[in-house]
Protein backbone atom coordinates (compact mmCIF):
# COMPACT_ATOMS: atom_id res chain seq x y z
CA UNK A 1 0.00 0.00 0.00
CA UNK A 2 1.17 3.48 -1.15
CA UNK A 3 1.75 6.08 1.64
CA UNK A 4 -1.21 9.02 1.29
CA UNK A 5 0.82 12.13 -0.33
CA UNK A 6 0.87 14.27 1.99
CA UNK A 7 0.58 17.43 0.06
CA UNK A 8 -1.73 19.70 1.33
CA UNK A 9 -5.21 20.62 -0.60
CA UNK A 10 -6.37 24.05 -0.02
CA UNK A 11 -9.49 25.55 -0.71
CA UNK A 12 -10.48 29.33 -0.29
CA UNK A 13 -14.15 30.97 0.27
CA UNK A 14 -15.47 27.76 1.65
CA UNK A 15 -18.62 27.65 1.15
CA UNK A 16 -21.00 24.39 1.19
CA UNK A 17 -19.57 22.88 -2.04
CA UNK A 18 -15.97 23.25 -1.01
CA UNK A 19 -16.55 21.89 2.25
CA UNK A 20 -18.08 18.60 0.60
CA UNK A 21 -15.09 18.55 -2.03
CA UNK A 22 -12.33 19.11 1.32
CA UNK A 23 -14.74 16.58 3.04
CA UNK A 24 -14.48 14.05 -0.01
CA UNK A 25 -10.51 14.53 -0.35
CA UNK A 26 -10.19 13.29 3.16
CA UNK A 27 -12.52 10.43 2.75
CA UNK A 28 -10.24 9.09 0.03
CA UNK A 29 -6.86 9.91 1.83
CA UNK A 30 -8.54 7.86 4.71
CA UNK A 31 -10.33 5.35 3.21
CA UNK A 32 -8.66 4.64 -0.49
CA UNK A 33 -4.84 6.16 -0.03
CA UNK A 34 -3.91 4.38 -2.83
CA UNK A 35 -6.10 6.15 -5.04
CA UNK A 36 -5.65 9.99 -3.12
CA UNK A 37 -1.93 9.04 -3.74
CA UNK A 38 -2.52 8.88 -7.44
CA UNK A 39 -4.50 11.56 -8.06
CA UNK A 40 -2.15 14.12 -5.77
CA UNK A 41 1.07 12.74 -7.53
CA UNK A 42 -1.00 13.43 -10.96
CA UNK A 43 -1.63 16.68 -9.39
CA UNK A 44 1.12 17.95 -7.49
CA UNK A 45 1.85 21.80 -8.25
CA UNK A 46 -1.06 21.84 -10.06
CA UNK A 47 -3.24 25.18 -9.18
CA UNK A 48 -7.01 25.91 -10.19
CA UNK A 49 -10.25 27.79 -9.84
CA UNK A 50 -13.32 25.77 -9.51
CA UNK A 51 -16.84 27.96 -9.50
CA UNK A 52 -19.40 25.74 -9.14
CA UNK A 53 -23.35 27.39 -8.92
CA UNK A 54 -21.28 30.63 -8.58
CA UNK A 55 -18.94 29.53 -5.41
CA UNK A 56 -15.49 29.83 -5.95
CA UNK A 57 -13.27 26.98 -4.87
CA UNK A 58 -9.20 27.86 -4.98
CA UNK A 59 -7.52 24.53 -5.24
CA UNK A 60 -3.86 23.60 -5.06
CA UNK A 61 -1.76 20.24 -4.64
CA UNK A 62 1.61 20.18 -3.14
CA UNK A 63 3.65 23.45 -2.53
CA UNK A 64 2.60 26.76 -4.53
CA UNK A 65 4.32 27.02 -7.76
CA UNK A 66 6.70 29.85 -8.51
CA UNK A 67 4.93 32.90 -9.91
CA UNK A 68 3.75 32.54 -13.30
CA UNK A 69 2.41 34.89 -15.94
CA UNK A 70 0.01 32.59 -16.62
CA UNK A 71 -3.64 32.86 -15.56
CA UNK A 72 -4.49 30.17 -13.56
CA UNK A 73 -6.76 27.31 -15.15
CA UNK A 74 -10.70 28.44 -14.59
CA UNK A 75 -13.69 25.59 -14.47
CA UNK A 76 -17.35 27.15 -13.90
CA UNK A 77 -20.10 25.04 -14.34
CA UNK A 78 -23.26 23.99 -12.38
CA UNK A 79 -23.88 21.44 -9.81
CA UNK A 80 -26.96 20.49 -12.30
CA UNK A 81 -24.29 19.92 -14.77
CA UNK A 82 -21.83 18.47 -12.46
CA UNK A 83 -24.57 15.60 -11.79
CA UNK A 84 -25.95 15.47 -15.35
CA UNK A 85 -21.87 14.47 -15.75
CA UNK A 86 -22.50 11.97 -13.11
CA UNK A 87 -25.56 10.71 -14.43
CA UNK A 88 -24.13 10.08 -17.83
CA UNK A 89 -26.97 12.58 -19.09
CA UNK A 90 -24.11 14.57 -20.63
CA UNK A 91 -20.38 14.03 -21.62
CA UNK A 92 -17.50 16.06 -20.53
CA UNK A 93 -17.19 17.27 -24.10
CA UNK A 94 -20.94 17.76 -24.53
CA UNK A 95 -20.90 19.71 -21.55
CA UNK A 96 -18.05 21.78 -23.30
CA UNK A 97 -20.26 21.74 -26.56
CA UNK A 98 -23.53 23.26 -25.21
CA UNK A 99 -21.68 25.71 -23.12
CA UNK A 100 -22.64 24.45 -19.66
CA UNK A 101 -18.92 23.85 -18.46
CA UNK A 102 -16.56 26.79 -19.10
CA UNK A 103 -12.91 25.97 -18.91
CA UNK A 104 -10.03 28.51 -19.30
CA UNK A 105 -6.53 27.11 -19.40
CA UNK A 106 -3.79 25.98 -21.37
CA UNK A 107 -3.80 22.49 -22.88
CA UNK A 108 -0.98 21.19 -21.22
CA UNK A 109 -2.53 21.77 -17.52
CA UNK A 110 -6.07 21.20 -18.70
CA UNK A 111 -4.83 17.61 -20.11
CA UNK A 112 -3.13 17.29 -16.52
CA UNK A 113 -6.62 18.59 -14.72
CA UNK A 114 -8.61 15.96 -16.89
CA UNK A 115 -6.45 13.17 -15.52
CA UNK A 116 -6.69 14.15 -11.93
CA UNK A 117 -10.95 14.19 -12.59
CA UNK A 118 -10.47 10.86 -13.80
CA UNK A 119 -8.12 9.84 -10.70
CA UNK A 120 -10.55 11.27 -8.40
CA UNK A 121 -13.45 9.44 -10.32
CA UNK A 122 -11.77 5.88 -10.47
CA UNK A 123 -10.88 6.57 -5.88
CA UNK A 124 -14.66 7.65 -5.79
CA UNK A 125 -16.27 4.64 -7.49
CA UNK A 126 -14.41 2.39 -5.89
CA UNK A 127 -14.08 4.13 -2.04
CA UNK A 128 -17.05 3.32 -0.03
CA UNK A 129 -17.67 6.67 1.85
CA UNK A 130 -18.77 8.29 -1.63
CA UNK A 131 -22.32 7.25 -2.15
CA UNK A 132 -23.18 9.34 0.86
CA UNK A 133 -21.62 12.15 -0.25
CA UNK A 134 -23.45 11.94 -3.67
CA UNK A 135 -26.50 11.85 -2.20
CA UNK A 136 -25.26 14.92 -0.16
CA UNK A 137 -24.10 16.81 -3.63
CA UNK A 138 -27.59 16.38 -4.83
CA UNK A 139 -29.18 18.00 -1.71
CA UNK A 140 -26.96 20.39 -2.09
CA UNK A 141 -27.99 20.89 -5.76
CA UNK A 142 -31.34 21.51 -4.68
CA UNK A 143 -31.00 23.70 -2.15
CA UNK A 144 -30.84 27.65 -2.69
CA UNK A 145 -27.61 29.08 -3.36
CA UNK A 146 -25.87 30.41 -0.26
CA UNK A 147 -23.11 31.49 -1.86
CA UNK A 148 -22.19 34.92 -3.70
CA UNK A 149 -21.28 34.74 -7.33
CA UNK A 150 -17.75 34.80 -7.40
CA UNK A 151 -16.55 37.01 -10.73
CA UNK B 1 -49.80 -24.32 -20.02
CA UNK B 2 -46.46 -24.83 -18.51
CA UNK B 3 -46.50 -26.27 -15.28
CA UNK B 4 -43.08 -27.15 -12.92
CA UNK B 5 -41.84 -31.00 -12.92
CA UNK B 6 -41.59 -32.54 -9.86
CA UNK B 7 -38.06 -33.90 -10.81
CA UNK B 8 -36.13 -30.36 -11.79
CA UNK B 9 -37.60 -28.44 -8.54
CA UNK B 10 -36.21 -31.35 -6.91
CA UNK B 11 -33.06 -30.98 -8.66
CA UNK B 12 -33.12 -27.18 -8.20
CA UNK B 13 -33.64 -27.20 -4.47
CA UNK B 14 -30.96 -29.46 -3.82
CA UNK B 15 -28.51 -27.23 -5.75
CA UNK B 16 -29.55 -23.88 -6.66
CA UNK B 17 -29.26 -22.73 -3.10
CA UNK B 18 -27.40 -19.38 -2.00
CA UNK B 19 -23.64 -20.10 -0.90
CA UNK B 20 -22.51 -17.20 0.69
CA UNK B 21 -19.48 -15.80 1.82
CA UNK B 22 -17.59 -17.35 4.02
CA UNK B 23 -15.52 -14.35 5.00
CA UNK B 24 -18.49 -13.60 7.32
CA UNK B 25 -17.22 -16.56 9.26
CA UNK B 26 -13.35 -16.02 9.04
CA UNK B 27 -13.38 -17.52 6.40
CA UNK B 28 -12.02 -16.47 2.58
CA UNK B 29 -12.67 -13.34 0.91
CA UNK B 30 -13.14 -11.69 -2.07
CA UNK B 31 -15.84 -14.00 -2.62
CA UNK B 32 -18.89 -13.65 -5.50
CA UNK B 33 -22.26 -14.91 -6.38
CA UNK B 34 -24.93 -13.32 -8.43
CA UNK B 35 -28.46 -15.15 -9.80
CA UNK B 36 -28.78 -14.11 -13.21
CA UNK B 37 -31.72 -14.16 -15.34
CA UNK B 38 -32.74 -13.33 -18.72
CA UNK B 39 -36.01 -13.13 -20.39
CA UNK B 40 -37.06 -12.33 -24.15
CA UNK B 41 -40.03 -11.57 -25.32
CA UNK B 42 -40.77 -10.07 -28.56
CA UNK B 43 -39.11 -6.21 -28.88
CA UNK B 44 -38.02 -6.54 -25.14
CA UNK B 45 -35.25 -8.19 -23.15
CA UNK B 46 -34.67 -8.24 -19.46
CA UNK B 47 -31.40 -8.97 -17.80
CA UNK B 48 -31.93 -9.24 -13.78
CA UNK B 49 -28.96 -9.94 -11.67
CA UNK B 50 -29.02 -10.24 -7.95
CA UNK B 51 -25.65 -10.32 -6.62
CA UNK B 52 -23.28 -10.62 -3.45
CA UNK B 53 -20.00 -9.04 -3.26
CA UNK B 54 -17.87 -9.48 -0.46
CA UNK B 55 -15.84 -5.55 -0.03
CA UNK B 56 -12.85 -5.07 2.34
CA UNK B 57 -12.10 -2.14 3.39
CA UNK B 58 -9.37 -1.46 6.72
CA UNK B 59 -9.19 -5.13 6.95
CA UNK B 60 -12.84 -5.85 7.55
CA UNK B 61 -14.65 -8.16 4.77
CA UNK B 62 -18.24 -6.68 4.72
CA UNK B 63 -20.81 -8.62 1.96
CA UNK B 64 -22.62 -6.31 -0.33
CA UNK B 65 -26.17 -6.62 -2.12
CA UNK B 66 -26.54 -5.11 -4.92
CA UNK B 67 -28.96 -5.39 -8.07
CA UNK B 68 -28.55 -5.04 -11.52
CA UNK B 69 -31.41 -4.31 -14.14
CA UNK B 70 -31.02 -3.65 -17.91
CA UNK B 71 -34.46 -3.92 -20.18
CA UNK B 72 -33.91 -3.31 -24.40
CA UNK B 73 -37.80 -2.31 -25.28
CA UNK B 74 -37.67 -1.94 -28.56
CA UNK B 75 -34.39 0.20 -29.26
CA UNK B 76 -33.98 2.22 -25.92
CA UNK B 77 -32.62 0.15 -22.97
CA UNK B 78 -32.83 1.18 -19.74
CA UNK B 79 -31.20 -0.28 -16.62
CA UNK B 80 -29.53 0.55 -13.07
CA UNK B 81 -27.25 -1.11 -10.89
CA UNK B 82 -28.28 -0.51 -7.11
CA UNK B 83 -26.40 -1.20 -3.76
CA UNK B 84 -28.36 -1.96 -0.71
CA UNK B 85 -27.60 -1.41 2.64
CA UNK B 86 -26.81 -4.59 5.12
CA UNK B 87 -30.22 -3.91 6.93
CA UNK B 88 -32.20 -3.96 3.39
CA UNK B 89 -30.83 -7.47 2.64
CA UNK B 90 -32.49 -10.54 3.30
CA UNK B 91 -30.73 -13.87 1.91
CA UNK B 92 -31.03 -17.57 3.96
CA UNK B 93 -27.58 -19.65 3.35
CA UNK B 94 -28.89 -22.37 1.39
CA UNK B 95 -31.60 -21.36 0.55
CA UNK B 96 -32.99 -19.86 -2.77
CA UNK B 97 -35.04 -16.79 -1.35
CA UNK B 98 -33.42 -13.51 -1.29
CA UNK B 99 -34.95 -9.93 -0.70
CA UNK B 100 -32.79 -6.78 -1.27
CA UNK B 101 -34.89 -3.76 -0.30
CA UNK B 102 -38.53 -3.86 -1.75
CA UNK B 103 -37.13 -6.28 -4.61
CA UNK B 104 -36.69 -10.18 -3.97
CA UNK B 105 -36.23 -13.36 -5.71
CA UNK B 106 -38.61 -16.13 -4.64
CA UNK B 107 -38.70 -19.96 -5.27
CA UNK B 108 -42.22 -21.00 -5.00
CA UNK B 109 -44.16 -23.92 -6.04
CA UNK B 110 -41.46 -24.99 -8.98
CA UNK B 111 -40.77 -21.59 -9.60
CA UNK B 112 -38.74 -18.44 -9.48
CA UNK B 113 -41.07 -15.19 -8.51
CA UNK B 114 -39.06 -11.80 -9.37
CA UNK B 115 -40.33 -8.57 -7.97
CA UNK B 116 -38.66 -5.97 -8.96
CA UNK B 117 -39.43 -1.77 -7.39
CA UNK B 118 -36.68 0.59 -8.86
CA UNK B 119 -37.16 4.23 -9.53
CA UNK B 120 -36.22 3.07 -13.77
CA UNK B 121 -38.23 -0.47 -13.69
CA UNK B 122 -40.79 -2.79 -12.16
CA UNK B 123 -41.53 -6.07 -12.87
CA UNK B 124 -43.81 -8.87 -11.09
CA UNK B 125 -42.31 -12.17 -12.75
CA UNK B 126 -42.65 -15.78 -12.50
CA UNK B 127 -40.49 -18.00 -14.06
CA UNK B 128 -40.83 -21.78 -14.81
CA UNK B 129 -37.75 -23.79 -15.17
CA UNK B 130 -38.71 -26.37 -17.99
CA UNK B 131 -34.87 -27.98 -18.63
CA UNK B 132 -32.96 -29.62 -15.51
CA UNK B 133 -29.87 -27.23 -14.52
CA UNK B 134 -26.44 -28.46 -15.33
CA UNK B 135 -23.83 -27.62 -12.59
CA UNK B 136 -19.95 -27.31 -12.33
CA UNK B 137 -18.23 -26.84 -9.31
CA UNK B 138 -14.69 -25.14 -8.94
CA UNK B 139 -13.72 -24.17 -12.67
CA UNK B 140 -10.49 -22.66 -13.06
CA UNK B 141 -11.09 -19.10 -13.93
CA UNK B 142 -7.44 -17.58 -13.46
CA UNK B 143 -4.60 -18.32 -11.65
CA UNK B 144 -5.60 -19.63 -8.53
CA UNK B 145 -8.56 -18.27 -8.72
CA UNK B 146 -11.86 -20.72 -9.74
CA UNK B 147 -15.61 -19.82 -10.11
CA UNK B 148 -18.87 -22.24 -9.65
CA UNK B 149 -21.45 -21.91 -11.93
CA UNK B 150 -25.28 -23.86 -12.13
CA UNK B 151 -27.86 -23.01 -15.14
CA UNK B 152 -30.75 -23.53 -16.37
CA UNK B 153 -31.04 -23.14 -19.97
CA UNK B 154 -34.79 -22.67 -20.32
CA UNK B 155 -37.63 -21.71 -18.41
CA UNK B 156 -41.11 -20.23 -19.52
CA UNK B 157 -41.38 -16.31 -17.98
CA UNK B 158 -44.53 -15.06 -17.68
CA UNK B 159 -46.24 -11.83 -15.70
CA UNK B 160 -44.97 -7.92 -17.12
CA UNK B 161 -42.52 -5.34 -16.99
CA UNK B 162 -43.07 -1.43 -16.13
CA UNK B 163 -40.24 0.99 -17.45
CA UNK B 164 -41.51 4.50 -17.76
CA UNK B 165 -44.73 4.00 -17.16
CA UNK B 166 -45.16 1.83 -20.07
CA UNK B 167 -46.61 -2.14 -19.08
CA UNK B 168 -45.23 -5.20 -21.27
CA UNK B 169 -47.03 -8.18 -20.41
CA UNK B 170 -45.11 -11.76 -20.74
CA UNK B 171 -46.94 -15.00 -21.39
CA UNK B 172 -44.69 -17.74 -21.40
CA UNK B 173 -41.26 -16.37 -23.31
CA UNK B 174 -38.26 -18.14 -23.17
CA UNK B 175 -36.40 -17.16 -20.23
CA UNK B 176 -32.95 -18.71 -18.82
CA UNK B 177 -31.34 -18.18 -15.76
CA UNK B 178 -27.90 -19.14 -13.95
CA UNK B 179 -26.19 -18.93 -10.75
CA UNK B 180 -22.60 -18.17 -10.31
CA UNK B 181 -19.96 -18.32 -7.20
CA UNK B 182 -16.50 -18.33 -6.58
CA UNK B 183 -13.04 -16.08 -5.26
CA UNK B 184 -12.23 -13.94 -7.21
CA UNK B 185 -11.43 -9.85 -8.41
CA UNK B 186 -12.19 -7.99 -11.33
CA UNK B 187 -9.19 -7.16 -13.12
CA UNK B 188 -7.88 -10.72 -12.53
CA UNK B 189 -6.02 -12.83 -15.32
CA UNK B 190 -9.51 -13.73 -16.96
CA UNK B 191 -11.86 -12.76 -19.15
CA UNK B 192 -15.43 -15.26 -20.74
CA UNK B 193 -18.37 -15.17 -23.24
CA UNK B 194 -21.04 -16.96 -22.47
CA UNK B 195 -24.36 -16.73 -24.27
CA UNK B 196 -28.11 -18.14 -24.22
CA UNK B 197 -29.77 -18.86 -27.27
CA UNK B 198 -33.12 -19.98 -27.01
CA UNK B 199 -35.70 -20.73 -30.01
CA UNK B 200 -39.22 -18.36 -30.54
CA UNK B 201 -40.90 -21.28 -30.83
CA UNK B 202 -42.08 -23.22 -27.52
CA UNK B 203 -42.73 -26.34 -29.32
CA UNK B 204 -38.83 -26.79 -30.61
CA UNK B 205 -37.45 -28.54 -27.81
CA UNK B 206 -33.69 -27.26 -28.30
CA UNK B 207 -31.97 -24.61 -25.88
CA UNK B 208 -28.35 -24.47 -26.06
CA UNK B 209 -25.81 -22.24 -23.64
CA UNK B 210 -21.90 -21.55 -24.68
CA UNK B 211 -19.53 -20.75 -22.84
CA UNK B 212 -15.56 -19.99 -23.20
CA UNK B 213 -13.49 -18.96 -20.64
CA UNK B 214 -9.78 -17.42 -21.26
CA UNK B 215 -7.24 -14.93 -20.53
CA UNK B 216 -7.80 -11.51 -20.03
CA UNK B 217 -5.92 -10.79 -22.94
CA UNK B 218 -8.03 -13.31 -24.81
CA UNK B 219 -4.84 -15.06 -26.09
CA UNK B 220 -5.70 -18.42 -24.86
CA UNK B 221 -8.88 -20.27 -23.75
CA UNK B 222 -8.93 -22.58 -20.83
CA UNK B 223 -12.06 -24.02 -21.44
CA UNK B 224 -15.40 -23.70 -23.54
CA UNK B 225 -18.40 -25.39 -24.13
CA UNK B 226 -21.44 -26.05 -26.44
CA UNK B 227 -24.34 -27.36 -24.50
CA UNK B 228 -27.67 -28.27 -26.20
CA UNK B 229 -30.49 -29.61 -23.87
CA UNK B 230 -33.32 -31.76 -25.43
CA UNK B 231 -36.57 -31.02 -24.15
CA UNK B 232 -35.62 -31.55 -20.32
CA UNK B 233 -32.71 -33.11 -20.42
CA UNK B 234 -28.87 -32.69 -21.66
CA UNK B 235 -29.24 -33.71 -25.73
CA UNK B 236 -25.17 -33.15 -26.66
CA UNK B 237 -22.30 -31.76 -24.71
CA UNK B 238 -19.34 -30.19 -26.74
CA UNK B 239 -16.46 -29.23 -25.39
CA UNK B 240 -12.95 -27.77 -25.23
CA UNK B 241 -11.26 -29.23 -28.65
CA UNK B 242 -14.41 -30.09 -29.92
CA UNK B 243 -15.51 -26.52 -30.53
CA UNK B 244 -13.85 -24.22 -32.91
CA UNK B 245 -15.03 -20.40 -32.21
CA UNK B 246 -14.75 -17.24 -34.66
CA UNK B 247 -15.41 -13.83 -34.48
CA UNK B 248 -16.20 -11.75 -37.39
CA UNK B 249 -16.33 -8.22 -37.80
CA UNK B 250 -17.22 -5.51 -35.43
CA UNK B 251 -20.16 -4.44 -33.33
CA UNK B 252 -20.43 -0.41 -33.71
CA UNK B 253 -22.60 1.49 -31.94
CA UNK B 254 -22.38 4.93 -31.13
CA UNK B 255 -24.39 5.00 -27.96
CA UNK B 256 -25.49 2.47 -25.21
CA UNK B 257 -26.14 2.44 -21.93
CA UNK B 258 -23.38 2.18 -19.45
CA UNK B 259 -24.40 1.28 -15.42
CA UNK B 260 -23.23 2.47 -13.17
CA UNK B 261 -23.36 5.71 -15.22
CA UNK B 262 -20.77 7.44 -13.50
CA UNK B 263 -18.71 4.58 -15.45
CA UNK B 264 -19.34 6.02 -18.23
CA UNK B 265 -16.50 8.96 -17.49
CA UNK B 266 -13.85 6.26 -16.86
CA UNK B 267 -15.10 3.71 -19.68
CA UNK B 268 -15.05 5.32 -23.07
CA UNK B 269 -17.90 3.98 -25.03
CA UNK B 270 -15.61 3.58 -28.28
CA UNK B 271 -13.57 0.58 -26.20
CA UNK B 272 -16.29 -1.62 -26.69
CA UNK B 273 -14.45 -4.17 -29.20
CA UNK B 274 -17.37 -6.76 -29.68
CA UNK B 275 -17.54 -8.54 -32.58
CA UNK B 276 -20.07 -8.08 -35.41
CA UNK B 277 -20.78 -12.29 -36.12
CA UNK B 278 -19.77 -14.85 -33.49
CA UNK B 279 -19.67 -18.49 -34.85
CA UNK B 280 -19.50 -21.76 -33.04
CA UNK B 281 -18.38 -25.50 -35.20
CA UNK B 282 -18.72 -27.91 -32.92
CA UNK B 283 -18.61 -31.33 -33.83
CA UNK B 284 -17.95 -34.62 -32.10
CA UNK B 285 -18.32 -37.91 -33.82
CA UNK B 286 -21.71 -37.74 -36.36
CA UNK B 287 -23.10 -35.05 -34.47
CA UNK B 288 -22.44 -31.81 -35.58
CA UNK B 289 -23.87 -28.24 -34.79
CA UNK B 290 -23.50 -24.63 -35.76
CA UNK B 291 -24.59 -21.67 -33.69
CA UNK B 292 -24.27 -17.87 -35.20
CA UNK B 293 -24.82 -15.21 -32.48
CA UNK B 294 -25.61 -11.81 -34.73
CA UNK B 295 -25.41 -9.09 -32.11
CA UNK B 296 -27.88 -6.21 -32.53
CA UNK B 297 -27.14 -4.07 -29.43
CA UNK B 298 -25.33 -3.56 -26.12
CA UNK B 299 -25.24 -2.36 -22.69
CA UNK B 300 -22.41 -2.34 -20.23
CA UNK B 301 -22.26 -3.03 -17.27
CA UNK B 302 -18.66 -1.66 -15.79
CA UNK B 303 -16.14 -2.88 -12.66
CA UNK B 304 -13.66 -1.16 -11.79
CA UNK B 305 -10.84 -3.30 -10.50
CA UNK B 306 -10.13 -4.43 -7.26
CA UNK B 307 -6.92 -4.88 -6.33
CA UNK B 308 -5.24 -1.38 -8.58
CA UNK B 309 -7.21 2.21 -8.45
CA UNK B 310 -7.19 2.57 -12.45
CA UNK B 311 -8.62 -0.14 -13.96
CA UNK B 312 -11.74 -0.70 -15.42
CA UNK B 313 -13.40 -4.41 -16.76
CA UNK B 314 -16.97 -4.06 -18.63
CA UNK B 315 -19.57 -6.57 -18.95
CA UNK B 316 -21.16 -6.17 -22.29
CA UNK B 317 -24.45 -7.26 -22.81
CA UNK B 318 -25.19 -8.09 -26.20
CA UNK B 319 -28.70 -8.81 -27.33
CA UNK B 320 -28.62 -10.42 -30.81
CA UNK B 321 -30.31 -13.28 -33.13
CA UNK B 322 -29.49 -16.85 -33.41
CA UNK B 323 -29.74 -19.66 -35.38
CA UNK B 324 -28.24 -23.08 -34.84
CA UNK B 325 -28.23 -25.84 -36.98
CA UNK B 326 -26.69 -29.51 -37.08
CA UNK B 327 -27.00 -33.02 -36.11
CA UNK B 328 -27.50 -34.81 -32.93
CA UNK B 329 -27.97 -38.88 -33.01
CA UNK B 330 -29.22 -38.72 -36.36
CA UNK B 331 -32.06 -36.21 -35.21
CA UNK B 332 -32.08 -32.74 -37.06
CA UNK B 333 -31.39 -29.39 -34.79
CA UNK B 334 -32.71 -26.36 -36.19
CA UNK B 335 -33.63 -23.28 -34.42
CA UNK B 336 -33.81 -18.98 -34.42
CA UNK B 337 -34.44 -17.25 -31.84
CA UNK B 338 -32.78 -14.39 -28.93
CA UNK B 339 -29.54 -14.69 -27.74
CA UNK B 340 -28.11 -12.72 -24.85
CA UNK B 341 -24.31 -13.16 -25.04
CA UNK B 342 -22.13 -11.59 -22.24
CA UNK B 343 -18.29 -10.48 -23.55
CA UNK B 344 -15.74 -9.47 -21.03
CA UNK B 345 -13.59 -6.65 -21.58
CA UNK B 346 -10.62 -4.80 -20.17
Amino acid sequence: MTEPNPSPIVSTLAGPIAALLAESFAILASRLPDAYARMTALLHGCEAELVLDGESIDLRFGPAPARSSRPLPRIECSLATVLAVLDARLTLAEAVEIDALRVRSDLDRLVLLHDGLLAYVHGAVRCPGFPELLVRLRLQALAPSESTPHE
Amino acid sequence: MVTPSPAITEALRRLDWFRRSPARFGGPGEHKEWQHFLIHAPDLHVLINFNLIDQRESGETTEVGRLIVLVRAGREWVGEVVRFPSAAVEVAVGGLDARFGANSMRFVEGGYRLTLDLPSVRAELSLIPVTMPAISNNQPLAPGRTLSWLFVPRLAASGWVQIAGERFEIAEAPAYHDHNWGHFVWGDDFSWEWGSALPWAADNPWSVVYMRMADRGRASASCQGLYLWRGEQPGRIFRDHELEVTLHGRLVRTEFLQVPPIMALLCPQASADLPGRLEVHAAAGDDTVELVFEPEDLAQIVMPHEHDVFGVTALNEVVGRVHVHGRVAGEVVEFAGPGMFEFIRD
